[in-house]
């Protein structure tokens, strides 16, 4: 540092962290393997994420003993350059050191099985209520080229849609990380149609991101090529399986042959050490069977079983195979003692307006939407949309400065939840419930955005 | 000459970097709306001072999950210090790290978040706050400043109304005020008040009222005498003045500024906080399951199931010695079952008896289904949410006006009531002086016995709910119903499985088993999951479906 900088820097006044993104990843001879993010908001909060599933909200000073955590700082370290910062005597700082050390390591280690709220008394606050600059996850629609030809695609753009290089999309993934974004899944159209996938993943993963995969399965029957991806870093799998009636899936996607694929990439996947899920399209089409496909899933040996309503965007619009939000829930009794009873876990991805559906209840979980909120969606071309589904693009990652990309019209009125219905607005569950999907509201008659 | 610009030079380098202004860290940011205070002055000479501070947190400012309340002095207990926000009772207070001598208060789950507005209700009782009088010998006097919070966290104005209400027996032209008249002068309670308001007040600004009152009001000696001189030792310690005196100089002039500059650069330190998106209570769980979050005894638990399906009809206790029960087969329409009865059922044996290895999977499952049920929630709160249940289960029980009521009431509230950890005592203090008309499902669980005591009518047949002829339930006294149904349930408790703890044991080794390696690739972080985490507020709601 020049002299005249170090000499101003005497009299400059102690600032918070700089924004920025601190990672730790356990060694491979660790007995419990987890990864950590730790992103440092402008005002020096932070958000620490444990295997980009698990988030905690830190304030300033737990963010600064958090950085000196990840990094590996020995106690006398950290204790030193928080009583040089700090208004704090070093017996405070190092028992707060230590006790947010022991706080964080347990929730790291002690997986999903033990939720922090309700084991470790960690303070909550409302789910969707932080503010960000960022989200939590980015997924990168690398392709909107697909095999399948699914006529409830929720794709609202061509197929020939401009698509960055390599290079670029190493670029976008720079950027991802620059923002603090820990977590990025790989999506399309169908991902694995692109010859660098494996070239990306690796490339997230040695910048230090967590990587998935949204696939249609098909190309993963190929062992080799699951290797090269596993072999890259690839951290977990979700295949669509939207029938275990072959006919009803092959007729769900659109191509004669899918389904033979699909179920032979899931054995492939579920054979190989990876975390993988399926995903189902809860439709007209496939609900009558439901049952059925989840034993299905459950023989093949997959672990978890995803499903979600239709999404109302691109050719969904028009299909005519939705269900209505009110006639969600027998349903999703059906699905819930269907996966008790094979041993699956559920997850239940569509957020609903609570007065029609309420996850909560039914103990699926808080549901909302998050677009352009804790995750949103980079186009073939660059450019950012609020989630993979709706298709009004906010600015380009590449060119645009990423606050006018996160502070856009669009992005804010969906943080704002201004998509909800006129009933939502004196509802006591308000908070709680979001209003819930835009797009879903939109096409019965909700409010669309003007922007 | 050069070299004695250079240190002169270094020197006033030095001076000004020790005197350069500090970043205070802006986390905390927000408006105190209202800071309204009572004093209530007893008779025994304590003061309980009663906050209520209305905060508006700033949008975009870090939620206000503790707040310092300042004290006059160290004398409060923290016992005895009562908080509440919105009506809830906080029960995170310890003495402030901060604010001396004073509270801290953590707001936990109620936290007041970025664009909302909450107030804090904070009572204390504090001591040795009353002085004599300096200008009148009979009178005692008391001044106060409302507590006040750092200008770099607070902004705006504040309502400040300060209300001090004198002893009782004190009339309305005896207390004289100090300096500032007050607003209002009224009567509460029978108790003289002086009110103080300040519309425009600044949160970060501190105040003083103050007002005498004759003494006599107050027990003896009680009234704090003046000391001769007023020295706070703590704050001459830190002045600049004494280390001039001590020390004298310019060099000590630079020394106080370099403390203070060196301390006004560092960032304000704040304790660290974690937080995770949770819904608070998880509302909805049977007694049953209650049981289990409570983490009640396994055969309490077992019992309360075995006594949920006499109530409901579906099983007799035939014998106590062994215990065997019988299941009406086929089970009547329109009951329902929860899966945690269907599996009790599932562990009858066709003597009758219960087999263990069925109950302690019945076990291992119901304590998973709750873990499930609790994910995302608030253990802790959810916990106090349903004690309080029992707690009015109870209280149903023993507002019951009539022996009929008694025991219907009773009998509803039975599982519920089965939480308190003093079930016995309390069911025997509740009937002990009470006659009761026994619930007829009670004859369910010990259809063989004899008549209690003096009857009114024959013990009825227990039937399910809508069939059979209408009976008259005989009306027992209160304390032997109480005792049977205390020396019944602990022997149907003691009897459901032989030997609880190898029970306990074999079934927490299932629940709570000692935590496995997970594996992982050479490369991959092992474990994580986009879209996996069915955790409240998660990232991953509606993203990764849709294919």
């Amino acid at each position: 540092m020049p002299f005249l900088d170090r000499v101003k820097s005497w009299f400059e006044p102690h600032r918070p962290l700089a924004p920025g993104i601190y990672h730790y990843q356990t060694p491979p001879d660790a007995p419990q393997q987890f990864r950590l993010h730790l992103r440092v908001e402008k005002d020096g909060r932070g958000v620490l994420l444990i295997n980009a599933a698990r988030v905690l909200h830190l304030n300033q000073t737990a963010t600064e003993h958090a950085a000196l955590i990840l990094q590996g700082k020995r106690t006398d370290e950290a204790v030193r350059e928080i009583a040089r910062r700090y208004n704090v005597s070093r017996a405070t700082a190092q028992a707060d050191f230590e006790s947010l050390r022991e706080t964080i390591w347990q929730i790291a280690q002690a997986g999903e099985e033990v939720c922090p709220v309700t084991y470790l008394e960690i303070e909550q606050i409302e789910p969707l209520s932080a503010e960000l600059s960022a989200p939590y996850r980015m997924d990168l629609a690398l392709t909107y080229r697909c095999q399948n030809d699914c006529p409830h695609c929720y794709v609202g753009r061509p197929r020939d849609f401009p698509e960055l290089s390599t290079g670029q999309w190493k670029q976008v993934i720079d950027r991802c990380w620059e923002l603090g974004i820990p977590h990025l899944t790989f999506t399309g159209g169908e991902a694995t149609l692109r010859p660098d996938l494996v070239e990306l993943v690796r490339y997230a993963e040695d910048v230090g991101l967590v990587t998935g995969l949204q696939t249609n399965g098909r190309r993963l029957r190929d062992r080799a090529y699951l290797d090269e991806l596993l072999l890259a870093g690839l951290d977990h799998i979700q295949i669509t399986l939207e029938s275990h009636d072959e006919a009803v899936h092959d007729r769900m996607v659109g191509v004669t042959g899918a389904w033979r694929e699909t179920v032979e990439g899931i054995k492939t996947v579920v054979n190989a050490d990876v975390y993988m899920m399926t995903n189902t399209t809860l439709t007209t089409a496939n609900v009558d069977g439901i049952e059925e496909t989840i034993a299905f899933v459950a023989s093949l040996g997959v672990p978890t079983f995803g499903c979600n309503s239709l999404i109302y965007s691109g050719a969904a619009v028009a299909v005519g195979q939705g269900i209505a939000e009110g006639d969600l829930a027998p349903i999703l009794e059906r699905v819930k003692e269907a996966t008790a009873r094979h041993h699956l876990r559920l997850i239940w991805y569509t957020p609903t307006q609570y007065c029609e559906l309420d996850p909560v209840g039914m103990e699926l979980g808080v549901k909302g939407c998050t677009a352009a909120h804790y995750n949103m969606c980079v186009e073939p071309n660059g450019d950012v949309i609020p989630c993979q589904s709706y298709y009004v693009a906010l600015g380009n990652i590449l060119t645009d400065p990423w606050e006018a990309i996160w502070e856009h019209e669009l992005a804010r009125y969906l943080r704002r939840r201004d998509f909800m219905m006129e009933k939502c607005y004196h509802c006591p569950d308000q908070i709680l419930c979001g209003g819930g999907c835009p797009l879903y509201n939109q096409y019965h008659g909700g409010p669309t955005p003007t922007i | 000459m050069c070299k004695r610009s250079a240190m002169i030079g270094a020197i006033i380098l030095i001076a000004l970097a020790l005197v350069a202004p500090a970043v205070q860290a802006q986390d905390y940011r927000f408006n105190l709306e209202e800071n309204r205070v009572h004093l209530y002055i007893n008779h025994d000479g304590t003061v309980r001072i009663v906050y209520d501070l209305t905060f508006a947190c700033d949008r975009g400012a870090h939620p206000i999950d503790v707040v310092d309340v300042g004290l006059p002095n160290n004398t409060y207990r923290l016992g005895e210090i009562r908080a509440s926000i919105a009506g809830v009772r906080l029960t995170d207070i310890s003495d402030s790290p901060y604010v001396k001598p004073g509270v801290a208060v953590g707001l936990g789950s109620h936290a007041i978040g970025p664009g909302q507005t909450g107030t804090l209700h904070i009572e204390a009782i504090v001591r040795n706050l009353i002085y004599q009088d300096s200008k009148d010998a009979e009178y005692a006097s008391l001044e106060f400043a409302p507590t006040w919070f750092d200008g770099d966290f607070v902004h705006g104005t504040t309502r400040l109304e300060v209300n001090f209400h004198f002893p009782p027996g004190v009339t309305a032209e005896e207390p004289r005020y100090h300096k500032q008249e007050f607003t209002v002068a009224g009567f509460e309670d029978d108790r003289v008040v002086y009110t103080w308001i300040k519309e425009d007040a600044s949160g970060s600004q501190k105040y003083v009222y103050g007002a005498s009152f004759p003494k006599k009001y107050l027990a003896e000696g009680v009234v704090q005498k003046a000391p001769a001189f007023n020295i706070n030792l703590e704050a001459l310690c830190s002045s600049p003045i004494c280390w001039f005196l001590l020390f004298g100089g310019g060099w000590a002039f630079l020394a106080i500024m370099g403390s203070w500059s060196q301390k006004r650069r560092k960032i304000q330190y704040l304790p660290p906080s974690l937080a995770v998106e949770g819904t608070g209570v998880k509302r909805g769980l049977t007694a049953v399951e209650a049981a289990v979050l409570l983490e009640a005894p396994l055969n309490k638990v077992l019992t309360m199931i075995l006594f949920g399906l006499v109530k409901k009809g579906i099983v007799t206790v035939e014998s106590e010695k062994p215990l065997r029960v019988r299941a009406v087969d086929p089970l009547p329409q329109g009951i329902r079952l929860w899966p945690y009865e269907h599996r009790f059922l599932q562990a009858i044996g066709d003597n009758g008896e219960l087999i263990e290895g069925k109950l302690r999977e019945m076990a291992v499952d119901l304590i998973g289904d709750v873990n499930k049920k609790l994910t995302g929630f608030n253990r802790k709160e959810t916990r106090e949410y349903y004690k309080d249940i029992a707690a009015r289960a109870w209280q149903q029980v023993e507002a019951a006006g009539t022996p009929e009521l008694l025991g219907q009431r009773w009998g509803e509230g039975l599982e519920w009531t089965m939480l308190d950890e003093d079930w016995e005592g309390h069911t025997r203090r509740v009937f002990h002086d009470r006659p009761v008309v026994v619930p007829s499902w009670w004859w369910g669980y010990r259809p063989w016995a004899d008549q209690v005591g003096p009857a009114t009518a024959p013990a009825p047949r227990p039937t399910p709910s809508g069939a059979g002829v209408p009976v008259t339930l005989p009306t027992l006294p209160g304390a032997n119903f109480a005792n049977t149904v205390v020396s019944g349930i602990e022997r149907a408790a003691n009897r459901v499985v032989s030997n609880i703890e190898s029970f306990t044991d074999r079934v927490t080794q299932t629940t709570n088993p000692p935590p496995k390696p997970s594996s992982s690739s050479s490369r991959s972080g092992g474990y994580s999951c986009a879209c996996a985490c069915a955790c409240a507020g998660c990232a991953c709601a509606c993203a990764g479906g849709g294919r």
